[in-house]
Formats: C-alpha cells, sequence, structure tokens
C-alpha cells in the first residue's frame, strides 16, 4: 500500500458547467497529486453565459460533511470557496474551532472570500459578508480576494500599486487577531489574485481565477508535512 | 515550502491554466487546471509500458 498523499479538502458549490467551484478546485488537486475531498454549500445552475440559480445545501449538512471527512480521513489542508450564507459560514467556523484549522491551529484554512462577480455584483447577503469579514477571515491562514472583495472587506477601490497595498496593509492592521497578519504577504497576495483576475477574466470563468490559485496555495501549504513523512508526490 | 514560496507557485500554475484556457459554449470559457496533466497511455512511464515489458 502506498503513502498517503496530502489530504486537502474544498468547501465550496458545484458548477453545472465543470468550469469553477468543486470541479475546478478537484482539478487542481488531481493535477498536483493530492487527494481531493469536497463538501458542497450550494448547488449552482450555471454555464458559461451565467449563474441562474443557486440552492444553498443546509448547514448541518455542510458541517456534516466536514466532519465526516476530518474524523476518518483527516485534511491537511481546508479551502473553502463559495459559502452562500451566513449560518454555513458560521457552521464552518464552529469546526475550525473544535479541529484546529486556521488560526493558531495545525491545519492551514485558506480563504477565497468568493463574493463579488466578474462584474463587481456582490454575490453574498450582507449578513454573510460580516461573517466572513469578522469570524472565518480572523482564523484563515492566508486570504485571496480578488479586486471586487477586496473592496467590499477593506472599502478600498485597487486601481494602482500603492492602493494595493494599502489595502494589504489595513487588512493587515485591522484589529481582527494574528490570523490576518499571517496575511503579511498579503501584498503579495494581494498581487497575484488581482493579477490573475485581470489576466483571466476574459477567457475564463469568474470564478475560477480566484479558486485555482487558492487552490494550488493551500496545496502547497499542504505539501510540507506529508512531504516530511515520506511522500514524494507522483 | 513557505507561504511566500506557495503564492509565487500559486501564480506561475494560475498564469499557465489562463494561457491553456480553452473555449466551451456561448460565453466564458474555463480555465485549464489539467494543464500539467497528460493523458495516461501517453506516459511513457506509465502502466502500459511497464506491462509491455514484462
Amino acid at each position: 500500500m502506498g503513502v498517503t498523499p496530502p489530504r486537502v479538502m474544498t468547501i465550496a458549490g458545484t458548477d453545472s458547467s465543470g468550469g469553477a467551484g468543486i470541479a475546478a478546485d478537484l482539478r487542481t488537486f488531481a493535477a498536483c497529486g493530492v487527494h481531493g475531498c469536497c463538501a458542497v454549500t450550494a448547488v449552482t445552475v450555471q454555464n458559461s453565459l451565467g449563474v441562474s440559480a443557486v440552492h444553498p445545501i443546509p448547514a448541518a449538512t455542510v458541517a456534516a460533511q466536514i466532519e465526516s471527512v476530518i474524523t476518518d480521513i483527516g485534511l491537511d489542508a481546508l479551502k473553502t470557496g463559495m459559502l452562500a450564507n451566513a449560518s454555513i459560514i458560521e457552521a464552518i467556523v464552529a469546526l475550525c474551532h473544535r479541529f484546529g484549522i486556521g488560526g493558531d491551529g495545525p491545519i492551514p484554512l485558506v480563504v477565497d472570500p468568493v463574493a463579488a462577480s466578474a462584474g463587481g455584483e456582490q454575490l453574498l447577503a450582507d449578513a454573510a459578508l460580516e461573517a466572513i469579514r469578522t469570524r472565518l477571515a480572523p482564523r484563515a491562514s492566508l486570504i485571496t480576494p480578488n479586486l471586487d472583495e477586496v473592496r467590499l472587506l477593506v472599502g478600498i477601490d485597487v486601481h494602482d500599486r500603492e492602493a494595493q497595498y494599502e489595502a494589504a496593509r489595513r487588512l493587515h492592521t485591522s484589529d481582527r487577531g494574528s490570523s490576518w497578519s499571517r496575511a503579511a504577504t498579503c501584498g503579495r497576495t494581494l498581487t497575484t489574485a488581482s493579477t490573475c483576475c485581470t489576466t483571466g477574466t476574459r477567457s475564463a470563468n469568474y470564478l475560477a481565477p480566484g479558486s485555482t490559485p487558492t487552490t494550488l496555495t493551500v496545496l502547497a501549504t499542504a505539501w510540507e508535512r506529508p512531504s516530511r513523512q515520506g511522500w514524494r508526490g507522483r | 515550502m513557505t507561504m511566500l514560496d506557495a503564492v509565487a507557485l500559486g501564480k506561475r500554475y494560475v498564469v499557465a491554466a489562463v494561457a491553456h484556457s480553452y473555449s466551451l459554449g456561448a460565453g466564458h470559457g474555463p480555465v485549464s487546471p489539467l494543464w500539467t496533466v497528460r493523458p495516461w497511455w501517453d506516459d511513457p512511464t506509465g502502466p502500459f509500458t511497464d506491462r509491455s515489458s514484462t
């Protein structure tokens, strides 16, 4: 029997067109040779032209998916994508506390705050956005907002490098605990996210540019421990 | 691997994924997260090669 590869979970929505969300995350997991697990937060009806419906999964069911995996398979990293509503976010935060995910815990948490469409429209209700801002993001090891999400999170419209760094500083210095400060790299994080979002907009589904670097990053952060344990990848 | 290294690696990955994006449907097609992967039967070190050599 082979060595267990890194185990990574994505918590996100489905995409019936297969281009984003859970589908994109699991593809990236596969490309990087790690074992991908998933917890579905919402079923979306969408194609290449747009999203026509979103059906959230009950928060208890989302939590049960995560707990079922953690208590059996275990996780080396966790990544969140579209979280649909505040009750789902609260359920995830509770599990993060319980199982040491993010914050000072041993399992890194990467938060892709999927909150704005490519057109800048707010995708989450205000309560859900506030839950990300005040409850989930403070536990994050890394946050990867796109430019519109930066605006929603810290109120800065990023149009140039100076504004980009100011947004990063505001994230870093905001009174939201040490996890935000772990985004001390977020000057670069924001650079990465915005670069991906600007270069990818014309040809890419709007979720994928944000989720893909996040996914790879969470994979990379998950890599260290298993590799120390002898896993060499494919 | 540091967080900074991971983010830099992530950027390199997604730039390539965008470069490998493909047309799908009438709107915006997806990026290609599987740009690193080739069909398993094209892999010279894959199971077909091993099987035929034994």
